[in-house]
């Protein structure tokens, strides 16, 4: 079974630290701090990495549930916007918008929808956020075609 | 109604996103430049107190 590593490393406190995170892959590696978790200053911040992470795994997962019903796509573009809120013990992630198109030949929208609900409940990354509530927005787009 | 900003501001810069007419950021937290609030941005001044991650942000009436 597959281990999969990110770290960080904060320094200081809440209000002067800063923090980077890192894949260990080496493929990504980003500062992050309380004006880029909270405000809107440079860096990165848990909750966009959250995203990224959703979104590759539901595209994937509705890859193969598309291909496994009779319909390999062409591309799969999602994106997830991840919201932190305040709550009464502290913070909380309540949400998360996936909005994805779908480049597939050969299907019609509402077969297109099915698989995407299918994929937003059973990929791994929606299984382990259950506990924010994720919404789905799915547009099936034609296949684009070579020039006549 | 009145607005303060305590030491607990972590100087984030949500409270000058979301409300800008009342909160600045200084040089190291934010400060509400006007007192009292204004009543137009008093619903904005509220909301900013409520998303701060820290609390920092101390409303009275």
């Amino acid at each position: 079974m597959p281990q999969r590593k990110g770290s960080a490393v904060w320094r200081g406190g809440l209000k002067d630290g800063s923090g980077t995170v890192q894949m260990a892959s080496g493929n990504f590696r980003g500062q992050y701090s309380a004006e880029s978790r909270f405000g809107s200053g440079a860096g990165t911040n848990p909750e966009e990495l959250i995203g990224a992470a959703h979104a590759a795994c539901f595209s994937m997962a509705l890859a193969g549930s598309l291909e496994k019903a009779g319909h390999p796509p062409e591309s799969i573009e999602t994106s997830a916007t991840v919201s932190i809120e305040k709550v009464r013990d502290g913070f909380a992630i309540t949400t998360i918008d996936l909005d994805t198109q779908g480049n597939v030949p050969d299907i019609d929208e509402k077969e297109f929808l099915k698989q995407a609900e299918i994929a937003k409940k059973t990929c791994p990354v929606s299984q382990v956020l259950k506990g924010a509530k994720i919404s789905l927005k799915a547009r099936l787009v034609s296949p684009v075609t070579g020039s006549p | 109604m009145r607005a303060r900003v305590t030491e607990d501001c972590i100087a984030c810069g949500r409270c000058v996103e979301i409300c800008p007419e009342v909160f600045e950021m200084g040089e190291d937290k934010a400060f509400a430049k006007v007192d009292p609030v204004p009543a137009e941005f008093e619903e904005a001044a509220q909301e900013a107190a409520d998303e701060c991650p820290t609390s920092a942000i101390i409303i009275e009436h």
